[in-house]
């Protein structure tokens, strides 16, 4: 796992109200950049759901309904899936955000990619606990590789 | 030094946790080491070294104020450990070696005023694959090939008459095999009404039997319980 850390920070809230954006309009304003998805864990369930985009981002068939772990896992790469379940085993248990940025297969060659997920935990209105948050592919590294990579930019 | 035959048959009469321990210290001072430390490996998450210790005669003073320094996050041991199974040593002389520039003269003088200037780490595994390690520490030259094969024997069987001290005693409760079926069709994503029509149970027996792997395992709700059910590669 390249990065990790445990979220307890808290943000100013953004005064949107009176701007006139909605929270809809902000999610398709962050996706505009890049492909980002969302996902949801019951804590007492073990469920986890995901939006179209995760299943996109790991390269699986999409599908409604609890996703299967198992089949997902084995997407993440060896050195770093211990280090994940880890910091879930924690979040979960300890019922705090985190913030990763790890290897997943990226489904082409045998090479992989790199994605950042946020969580956060909250309690529902009827009392179930979850961890919820986003994830996203990190684009920039390739980006910096094609810039140095033409010939205005040789030394 | 008493011959290996002696010492491995002194080995085998080990009834108690105390008696492996009082093995463990007569072979540090044989091998002219401080003292020894046996240790479930932390994670790279965790902070402090102390609630790892599985059996120990260092002072509790060093192993409070190592955690209170904070000196295991970046301990380029304990990194190395996670990494590999091979022995390892360490002298004072590389301290400077992966640990961050402003943590280098902390430990220095840490090592230093405790006489600690090499150590050596042992990764040792149960027979239910748990990961451990044994380190002697000291304040003597770094062992050589002959030496760390030697001592490393003696802690191979160590780790072996530890491992079936804790199985005696009840160690780690094993999942059965119906809870594990259950856990893995959790961990994919099956509800507990679609397990129960899968393993032809009733939905009451298959929650029954996550309550049970949950007890076992010390987890508080099953999304813990899947996520170190995998980790520990309990389901896959």
């Amino acid at each position: 796992m390249v990065r990790f850390e445990f979220s307890e920070s808290e943000y100013p809230e953004q005064d949107l109200g009176h701007i006139g954006i909605s929270a809809k309009e902000i999610v398709d304003l962050t996706s505009r950049r890049r492909t980002v998805g969302y996902w949801r864990s019951d804590l007492a369930s073990g469920h986890v759901y995901w939006s179209r985009a995760v299943f996109d981002i790991y390269g699986m068939d999409y599908t409604q309904g609890p996703v299967n772990l198992t089949a997902a896992y084995a997407n993440v790469h060896r050195e770093d899936l211990n280090l994940m379940l880890e910091l879930i085993e924690r979040a979960a248990s300890e019922k705090i955000g985190f913030h990763y940025v790890l290897r997943l297969k990226n489904g082409r060659d045998d090479g992989f990619k790199f994605v950042r997920s946020v969580g956060l935990y909250r309690t529902t209105d009827d009392g179930r606990e979850e961890l919820f948050g986003n994830l996203e592919e990190i684009l920039e590294r390739v980006r910096l590789i094609s810039v140095f990579n033409t010939p205005s930019a040789t030394a | 030094m008493k011959g290996h035959s002696t010492l491995i048959t002194s080995l085998n009469a080990i009834r108690t946790e105390t008696e492996l321990s009082g093995f463990l210290r007569e072979l540090a001072a044989e091998f002219s080491f401080k003292g020894f430390m046996v240790i479930d490996i932390p994670t790279a998450l965790e902070e402090k070294l102390s609630p790892r210790i599985v059996l120990s005669d260092l002072p509790a003073g060093f192993l409070k104020e190592y955690d209170t320094l904070g000196l295991l996050k970046n301990s380029p041991i304990f990194a190395g450990l996670r990494r590999s199974t091979a022995p390892m040593s360490w002298s004072i002389d590389k301290i400077g070696v992966n640990r961050p520039p402003s943590e280098v003269s902390l430990a220095r003088e840490f090592f230093t005023r405790h006489s600690i200037s090499t150590s050596v780490y042992y990764p040792v595994h149960g027979p239910n694959g748990r990961r451990a390690v044994i380190g002697f520490l000291g304040n003597r030259q770094a062992p050589g090939h002959t030496e760390m094969g030697e001592l490393g024997i003696f802690v191979m069987h160590s780790y072996d008459v530890y491992s079936k001290l804790k199985s005696d005693m009840g160690g780690e409760p094993a999942l059965t095999a119906r809870e594990l079926e259950v856990l893995h069709w959790a961990a994919c994503g099956k509800t507990s009404g679609e397990i129960a029509e899968i393993v032809s149970l009733s939905d009451h027996t298959v929650n029954s039997y996550m309550n049970n792997a949950m007890r076992k395992l010390d987890c508080v709700n099953r999304t813990h319980l899947v996520a170190k059910a995998l980790r520990l590669h309990l389901i896959s």
